[in-house]
């Protein structure tokens, strides 16, 4: 029998939103049943670097006086979420999910802190990451555990949000995603996870892993839950000089759209390459959930992953590495074998072929353009498997493996070189019971269509409402 | 599930360890000399040891196989995606 969310810690953020809006709970309960939660399964999955018990309560019983006062300031107010931690936090350490950090403090917040700040969200804790978010787990912190199967990997770099959301630790939480790192463990732990567009979120304030392809967002158990933290968090910023003045929808307005008569792209090159065959037939039972709701199927030729991920490796590989050039000379002990021989391979990478990978990113931006031009969006796998076991995953590896690497991102990363919106929604598990995610990408700053099509297709199945057997474990 | 991802993996060392045993006092192919890239290295400000170049060696010829396949393809007129809005800057100054 298949369990359903229905403690106050797995529904939706907007059904709580409501209920505390309503004052029918108080962001004070919600909080401290949260903080159980976590106390209950923290151990099991290593979530988070730092839980933030005390502040989270003070700030909590702040947002109720508030609402008690009528100053209700929209649905995050009182509900408990987590950032990933390397978006820093005043006063509290920000580790970036390395040694090299671990005792960091900074004076200021990241932008994204701000805003959620700003909108009255409970900042609960710092989530768990892969050491500066560069494919592997640091041993001072080690690996995040999927609520699905603690065996297993959570995918990264937002590893500890994908795993605190998945198990109701918090109603949302924000990532950063450079290669796949919000999609790919949000598909690996079953949540929604979205990579607006490159310029839609701030990252002023979010220790980088490569400038250019660095993108900050929303990761919840709902479409509709993600639209509500993406309007939090979006809109231009001063302090990010390659943040977007466009304006910012409501995007909670937007769900409702009419998708039927939806036109979605299907790239032979982004749907067979390299996937296992259990996964791939829940994606192809998707594309044909999608025609019964009425939208068309139509061919697509946009450029193939084999050429686009390793133009992004060359991007990002060098970029990682003039960041942490200093560090790696300095104190090059510090970092774990994994993340280190990477920081020396960007070094290592010619100048003339970061330079050309900068040129072909320009090109391939206008022939992703033309290639989505007759649809509206593109529909694919996140990942071409499942949740790997940690002992045997790329994240637990002391070698740098830049082949799997590639192979790992392989659907997700020409996404972050083209800065394109893209999103990961369940769309179905395998026969071991773990969950498959599929990716819907729309054009630049079009996140309005990518959630619409994401809330139609959530709307019509459950397998959102599936519970973890981790949580199933406590309710037994 | 995740068969085909350990099958690379273990292809991956397979390959390794068939280089290695053809030529264990070079880099694993050969196409490397380990004296260029602790040059290389020295040159960006890092000190590789001996058994740091012993480490990275194979998977630095993984990384630059990987990254020079961008080498055959055309960038056309493009200039790099990098752009500067000095526009941005006049306003204030003009205040």
């Amino acid at each position: 029998m298949v369990s359903v969310r229905n403690d106050v810690c797995d529904r939706p953020l907007v059904d709580i939103a409501s209920n505390i809006r309503r004052r029918e709970l108080s962001s004070a309960e919600i909080t401290d049943s949260v903080l159980s939660r976590i106390e209950a399964l923290e151990s099991q999955l290593n979530a988070f670097i730092t839980v933030l018990a005390e502040p989270a309560r003070r700030q909590a019983n702040e947002a109720d006086r508030e609402i008690a006062a009528g100053g209700y300031r929209g649905p995050l107010h009182g509900i408990p979420v987590s950032v990933k931690d390397l978006f820093w936090t005043a006063g509290v350490r920000t580790t970036g999910g390395s040694r090299l950090l671990r005792h960091w403090i900074p004076n200021t917040s990241a932008t994204v802190v701000n805003r959620l700040r700003q909108a009255g969200a409970v900042l609960i804790g710092k989530a768990n990451m892969y050491e500066f978010a560069y494919g592997s787990v640091h041993t001072d912190v080690g690996p995040a555990r999927n609520p699905w199967d603690p065996l297993r990997s959570t995918g990264g770099s937002s590893s500890g949000s994908a795993a605190a959301v998945a198990a109701g630790m918090g109603y949302g939480s924000v990532g950063s995603d450079t290669g796949g790192s919000i999609r790919i463990p949000a598909a690996f732990c079953g949540i929604v996870g979205m990579k607006p567009t490159y310029g839609r979120v701030s990252r002023h304030g979010a220790i980088p892993l490569s400038w250019s392809c660095d993108h900050m967002g929303p990761m919840t158990r709902t479409v509709a839950d993600c639209a509500a933290l993406l309007k939090v968090i979006a809109g231009t910023d001063p302090l990010d000089s390659t943040s977007s003045e466009l304006p910012v929808s409501d995007y909670s307005l937007e769900l409702e759209r009419d998708v039927s008569a939806l036109r979605i792209g299907i790239a032979p090159s982004y749907l067979r390459e390299n996937i296992a065959p259990s996964a791939l037939s829940v994606i192809e039972n998707a594309i044909q959930h999608f025609q019964g709701l009425g939208a068309s199927i139509q061919a697509v030729d946009p450029p193939s992953p084999s050429d686009l991920v390793p133009v992004l490796l060359a991007i990002m590989s060098a970029e990682a590495a003039a960041y942490h050039l200093p560090a790696l000379r300095a104190e090059s002990d510090m970092f774990s074998d994994a993340v280190r021989e990477r920081l020396e391979l960007g070094a290592l990478t010619p100048a003339t072929t970061y330079i050309h990978a900068q040129r072909l990113r320009k090109q391939v931006m206008e022939q992703m353009r033309d290639a989505m031009s007759r649809v509206d969006i593109l529909l694919m796998p996140t990942s071409p498997m499942t949740a790997p076991l940690i002992d045997e995953d790329l994240s637990t590896s002391e070698d740098a493996h830049p082949e799997l690497l590639a192979a790992r991102i392989n659907y997700t990363g020409p996404f972050d070189l083209t800065g394109f919106p893209a999103l990961s929604i369940p769309c179905g598990f395998v026969e071991s019971g773990l969950p498959v995610g599929m990716q819907l990408v729309a054009k630049p700053y079009e996140e309005e269509i990518l959630l619409s099509a994401a809330w139609a297709y959530e709307q019509s199945n459950s397998w959102h409402q599936r519970l973890p057997p981790t949580i199933q474990s406590l309710q037994a | 599930m995740v068969g085909w991802f350990i099958k690379r993996k273990h292809e991956r060392e397979s390959m390794n360890a068939h280089d290695n045993s053809a030529e264990p006092a070079r880099s694993t192919s050969g196409r490397l000399p380990t004296d260029a890239v602790r040059s290389l290295a020295r040159m960006v400000g890092l000190e590789l040891s001996e058994e740091r170049i012993s480490a990275l060696m194979p998977q630095l010829e993984s990384h630059m196989a990987l990254i020079h396949a961008i080498d055959g393809l055309n960038a056309g007129g493009a200039e790099p995606a990098v752009e500067l809005h000095l526009s941005r800057t006049k306003e204030p100054l003009n205040g």
